[in-house]
């Protein structure tokens, strides 16, 4: 029988001054489902790690309030955020190493300067729970996207140990989303998965207009839960399941490379930070993995298609805009960035999905994509431009555009580690340019945008 | 004084990139882009002297004088290139080879939205006909672009002279200028 011990609310100031100049209140503004997620381990969660979860959300909230200044004279987007919250151990989390390694991670993912301040607990209450949790098991972050999805399997199919899959619930449906997966994954690999679902919101929040959409700093929040599970059940690893190509993100055009315009959300180096940080935290060695480094989103999703789980990958979701606010199914736009990946992957992996799923089908026939308004095809052409530049590649040498990425986002610290990473990029240029190639049978207009 | 300096095509401080893409857009020589490009490098370095404190990053990026992100953070204009310092930092690198690396990142960036905007319009360009056709341009300016790079980081305080222009531009620029109509479009 163990007690769990934790804050009833806890508060956030923030603003550009370190005095702040919001007030957020847990439960009241924002809510990070802390009962839920010591329901879900059957255990008490580690006060550091509670700390950590509440950083994690209070970074999420605030990322999301403080809008971007993009359009006044000389503005650069550039946000400066002063952050205080209240937390069981302000003097922990104000150490030197600690509070770097915050500011650190979330530089990376937002390009932003976050600066930290932390004081002291309020009122606690305590609930009494039972139960076993079960030991050192393997943690996953699972979102109920493509990539999870498939690369959980491929983790069921090829290890024994217990597994934890741990979802910050901030879509709608996705709870029932990850429990159907889960399901169809425990069925086919006869194997019990623990599901670790937290549900997370900004109550009452502005309209979006008002909001920072980008949400850069959301994987920061994510990867805290998942790193405060690891610490809770003793565990020393976090997976994360990303495939390499999405994991490094090698910005589609060069000004993307710029700010925060590309994702960092499991970017190798900002896992190796959130690493540190949760070893800070833990006390002892936590690793964040991305078992998938090596492989391209189609090579993940073929297992999928091999082991009967179709259906699985038809049910996850990848769009940014999901769901579309739009009558009828086409709920995910079919022209977004991960859209066009995950179109890619399950074509070159063999696993038709119904297209009016799509509110653009960028692959069916020639007639629907002439109908596609121009604007709505930025996107396709910036993929299909960057598979045009990755031709350097095949003689041999890195274009300087990957060399940039490489060593200016710290993905890699010598020539050699770039090898895994130029053969990776060669065998998705090389799925694409086959994509190409039978799309351009059926006489599909941006065939011909690539050329020889 | 200079307002901001930015790596985006749209921007309105990017005309003369976008100059040099109505320029490409007609299919011209290697030698009539490479010294366009030149140019716009130029006043791009004229720019930043103004701008950014280029011998605080250079010195930096060189790994000789403290991270270059504290640096950068302080630079809320042509903030976009002092970005570009902190990707090419790299403490076994000279300074000249630094400021090279940031224009050729730079003219890269500017490459890029050029291709995306006019290949798959109606342009006898494919993303690889420009792909290769950029590439010689910076294969041909890249003794130029040394030349500037040298010239800035030996004086980043003082703005690099625009080299003259060779006869060939002058006339095309006569002849650009004696087509023009007088009365508005």
């Amino acid at each position: 029988m163990q007690a769990i011990t934790y804050q009833h609310s806890y508060r956030v100031t923030y603003g550009p001054c370190p005095d702040g100049q919001g007030v957020l209140a847990s439960g009241r503004d924002f809510r990070i489902d802390e009962v839920q997620l010591a329901g879900a381990l059957w255990c008490n969660l580690p006060p550091l790690a509670t700390d950590f979860v509440r950083i994690g959300m209070a970074v999420y909230v605030c990322d999301r309030l403080a809008k971007r200044d993009r359009h006044s004279a000389g503005a650069s987007g550039l946000r400066n955020v002063a952050i205080a919250v209240q937390v069981g151990s302000p003097d922990f989390w104000l150490e030197d190493g600690v509070s770097s390694l915050l500011q650190e991670s979330l530089r990376l993912l937002s390009d932003d300067h976050w600066r930290f301040s932390f004081f002291g607990p309020g009122g606690a209450w305590q609930r009494v729970f039972c139960g076993p949790p079960p030991s050192n098991p393997i943690i996953c972050l699972y979102s109920g996207g493509l990539d999870s999805a498939a690369g959980l399997a491929n983790q069921l199919r090829n290890r024994k140990e217990p597994m934890v899959a741990v979802t910050a619930w901030h879509q709608p449906r996705q709870k029932q989303r990850v429990f159907r997966h889960l399901t169809m994954l425990e069925r086919r690999y006869k194997r019990r998965l623990l599901p670790v679902v937290v549900r997370t919101a900004l109550r009452h929040p502005p309209r979006m207009s008002s909001q920072e959409t980008s949400q850069r700093c959301r994987s920061f929040m994510f990867a805290a839960l998942g790193g405060a599970v690891a610490c809770a059940l003793d565990s020393s690893v976090v997976e994360v399941y990303e495939n390499g190509i999405g994991a490094l993100n090698l910005p589609l055009m060069r000004d993307m490379a710029v700010a925060a315009r590309a994702t960092k959300s499991a970017h190798p180096q900002f896992l190796r930070l959130m690493g540190e940080l949760t070893t800070r935290v833990a006390g002892r060695e936590i690793e964040f993995k991305l078992p998938f480094q090596e492989w391209t989103k189609a090579e993940t999703v073929r297992t999928l298609s091999e082991d009967g789980l179709q259906e699985l990958a038809r049910d996850s979701v990848s769009c940014v805009h999901y769901p579309r606010r739009v009558p009828g199914r086409g709920k995910s736009c079919g022209v977004c960035p991960a859209c066009i990946g995950r179109r890619q992957a399950l074509l070159t992996a063999g696993i038709d999905e119904d297209p009016r799923r799509y509110h653009y089908d960028l692959f069916r026939s020639p007639g629907e994509f002439e109908c596609i308004p121009q604007q709505e095809l930025d996107y396709l052409k910036c993929v299909l431009l960057q598979v045009s530049d990755l031709a350097e590649l095949e003689g041999g040498r890195l274009p300087s555009r990957l060399c940039d990425h490489l060593f200016g986002t710290k993905v890699i610290r010598t020539e050699e580690e770039a090898e895994g990473w130029r053969r990776l990029l060669l065998r998705y240029r090389q799925e694409w340019l086959q994509l190409i190639q039978t799309a351009g049978e059926s006489r599909l207009g941006w065939t011909e945008w690539v050329g020889n | 004084m200079a307002e901001n300096e930015t790596l985006n095509l749209k921007d309105r401080h990017s005309a003369r990139w976008r100059a040099l893409m109505k320029l490409v857009a007609q299919r011209p020589s290697v030698g009539e882009v490479r010294e366009e490009t030149v140019r716009c490098l130029y006043v791009a370095a004229k720019n930043l002297v103004e701008l950014l404190p280029l011998g605080e990053l250079l010195a930096a990026a060189a790994g000789d004088n403290g991270p270059v992100a504290e640096i950068v953070a302080r630079c809320s204009i042509g903030r976009d290139y002092a970005q570009l310092f902190e990707r090419q930092a790299d403490r076994r690198l000279t300074r000249k080879q630094v400021m090279r690396n940031v224009f050729v990142s730079a003219l890269d960036t500017f490459f890029d939205q050029v291709s995306f905007r006019l290949a798959p319009a109606e342009n006898p360009w494919t993303f690889s006909s420009l792909r290769n056709f950029f590439g010689q341009v910076k294969q041909e300016g890249m003794e130029d672009i040394r030349q500037l790079a040298a010239k800035v980081a030996s004086n980043p305080h003082e703005a690099p002279k625009m080299p003259a222009l060779s006869e060939a531009a002058k006339e095309q620029r006569r002849r650009q200028l004696t087509d023009m109509s007088l009365l508005r479009e």
